[in-house]
């Protein structure tokens, strides 16, 4: 089964890395044409267009070491396949079914992946961010050499555990990006970084290699302990990201590719068809690490 | 063995614990330099260092999700919250994010932090310094509760707390911390999450009680004993996961039931336990079970004696019970 890697082993700012990442943005909108129109048809449940934060998600992983950590947003399920999960894998999480590494728990906009350091996403708004800074603060103290980068979407601002997360980084000199996507005529992140003594930055959301280059250099700096950055990555209009990728590639390049990657798209999403749903008991496991007495009669209880 | 208060116990386990796994890291509003708002802590920044010993910023949002993430990463965090009344700023990160982690992660990761707080009345506190917020927290799938009632019990169970794999909730009755003294063994010991403790034996009555008001409850067993009534008290040490086998044996003995609980009534834990004995020993009951506990008020300051379920308020309820 294909890997969706975007070419991590590419040196940014080569012809190599901007055909990857083009690459990357056709393939990925694919996936997220497909999936939304099974979930317009209600073969699986809601999920969030990725459509317009092409370049954003594409850029971000890119810019990653394999060590550091990525925290993504309530709608960053791409970042799982972007990152290198196996397709299958990736369309099974998607369906929530019977071989999905969550267990059939997360709606399908759900991501987590620990061997990919892809933490745990969730839905409400900004709870992730002091979760960066944590990874982050504990990495530095222990000596190991990376960073996070926590996605997040501009409304995202008004919460108050953006701010807390902002001021917990200043003050505990953690290592991490907050990489916010912001849309015309939205506020952003950046301009809150001085506030907390941190970096302020921009680029354009919707050239990947403009978004990899901003993240590499805030990552940079936040490695050599200089602080945390706020990084607003300005996305354009919705296709821009995708039309600019498939004028890189010549369209006639781009719909070979785009046909490609929807055959091998079709047999995950076979095999996700046939793969039926979880087991009941996923319902009480996990709850604990061991399963408690009261679990174990309500399992029984549910079992009939 | 050296007679400590509870807050010497938990200091104890934490510095033991500390020297004994260099992933266990305390942070708090003041909990470094200060050694904390009761100086659980004392000593710890010293010893530890501010790697180890974190000041945070005043956000307890913050210092719950940040513990999280350091969890995530491999430690093993205790944060400290300086009163329960306090905690909700960070409701989100312990209910949203820390309980359910391991469980939508499909098992990937898990997230041992122990979140220690004080809570209860009884010190002149007032309605933010003296709630007791269990229910909230155990009507939570994902976390474990634990509220000791002496420094024997405090340390033990701080010490499971920390090496559990789950996000622990352990509750201290600030009542308590001073108040009483008691052997406690210098080395290392658990006392084990989830078993309840006998600690007044009695045929008559059952009582089920946990942290200042298991006091309570043996100063009423011991005034209706004089009547004739020999009550058996029961200290949860744990509320959840509930050691429902030892109340049920307990009551199939007595056939009565009192709960004692500093909480509000109103779907108080004391309702679960009830309706515990109702689904595991109904026919062995001879009397309807009662509770005694805090009035569905917020915490009054002048006024708390009467609102904590103190032994005068626990003794008749004893007495009608084991009459009924």
């Amino acid at each position: 089964m294909t890997d969706m890697d975007v070419g991590a082993s590419t040196s940014a700012g080569t012809r190599e890395a901007a055909s990857a990442h083009a690459e990357a943005i056709v393939r990925l909108r694919v996936i997220d044409e497909r999936l939304a129109a099974l979930g317009d048809a209600g073969t699986i449940g809601f999920l969030p267009r990725a459509t317009g934060r092409e370049a954003a998600l594409v850029g971000v992983i890119a810019a990653l070491s394999p060590t550091d950590w990525v925290f993504p947003g309530a709608s960053d399920w791409p970042v799982a396949a972007l990152r290198g999960m196996r397709l299958d894998t990736f369309v099974h999480r998607v369906f929530a079914d019977a071989n999905d590494p969550l267990r059939g728990r997360e709606a399908p906009a759900g991501v987590s992946a620990r061997a990919l350091r892809i933490a745990s996403s969730s839905a409400p708004a900004a709870t992730h961010l002091p979760h960066a800074v944590g990874v982050a603060w504990a990495a530095r103290t222990r000596g190991e050499e990376l960073a996070c980068v926590a996605l997040l979407d501009a409304p995202e601002v008004d919460a108050a555990d953006f701010h807390t997360a902002l001021n917990f980084a200043g003050v505990m000199k953690a290592p991490v990006v907050f990489a916010c996507r912001v849309r015309a005529g939205q506020a952003g992140a950046a301009e809150h970084a001085i506030a907390y003594g941190l970096f302020e930055a921009r680029c354009d959301g919707s050239d990947a290699d403009a978004v990899e280059a901003a993240l590499r250099e805030a990552l940079e700096r936040a490695l050599r302990g200089e602080g945390a950055t706020v990084l607003d990555l300005e996305l354009g209009a919705d296709d821009e990201a995708h039309a600019r990728a498939v004028a890189a590639l010549g369209a006639e390049r781009a719909a070979s590719l785009g046909a490609r990657f929807e055959n091998e798209l079709a047999s995950a999403l076979a095999a996700a068809d046939r793969a039926g749903r979880p087991d009941l008991s996923t319902l009480f496991e996990d709850v604990y690490g061991e399963l408690p007495e009261h679990l174990r009669a309500q399992l029984a209880e549910a079992r009939g | 063995m050296a007679q400590l208060t509870m807050v010497q116990a938990i200091n104890q386990a934490l510095a033991g614990e500390m020297r004994r796994d260099d992933r266990v890291v305390v942070l708090g509003e003041d909990v470094g330099k200060v050694g904390g708002v009761f100086r659980v802590t004392e000593g710890l920044y010293d010893e530890f260092g501010e790697d180890r010993v974190i000041d945070t910023p005043l956000a307890e949002g913050g210092i719950i999700g940040t513990a999280i993430g350091m969890a995530l990463y491999g430690l093993r965090p205790v944060p400290e919250i300086q009163f329960a009344d306090f905690i909700f700023p960070a409701f989100d990160q312990i209910v949203s994010e820390a309980a359910k982690m391991r469980w939508r992660s499909g098992g990937e990761y898990a997230c041992p932090i122990v979140i220690r707080t004080p809570v209860g009345g009884g010190i002149r506190g007032g309605l933010y310094h003296s709630q007791s917020p269990e229910s909230l927290f155990i009507h939570t799938a994902g976390l474990k509760v634990v509220c000791p009632s002496n420094p024997y019990d405090a340390k033990g169970l701080l010490l499971a707390s920390i090496r559990d794999d789950d996000p622990v909730l352990f509750m201290e009755p600030k009542r308590v911390y001073r108040a009483v003294k008691m052997d406690v063994p210098e080395g290392d010991y658990e006392v084990p999450l989830g078993r309840a403790k006998v600690v007044r034996e009695g045929r008559a009555v059952t009582v089920v009680s946990w942290g200042a008001m298991v006091y309570e409850s043996l100063a009423a067993a011991e005034h209706v004993s004089g009547e004739g009534v020999d009550a058996e008290v029961i200290d949860l040490r744990t509320l959840w996961p509930l050691d429902v086998d030892t109340i049920v044996e307990s009551v199939k003995k007595t056939g009565r039931l009192v709960v004692v609980h500093e909480a509000p009534k109103t779907c108080g834990f004391g309702a679960e336990i009830v309706q515990r004995v109702m689904e595991q020993a109904f026919l062995h009951l001879e009397a309807p079970p009662a509770r005694v506990t805090g009035w569905d008020t917020p915490f009054p300051y002048t006024l708390e004696n009467e609102y904590l379920p103190l032994a005068h308020r626990i003794a008749p309820a004893l007495a009608s019970t084991a009459a009924f």
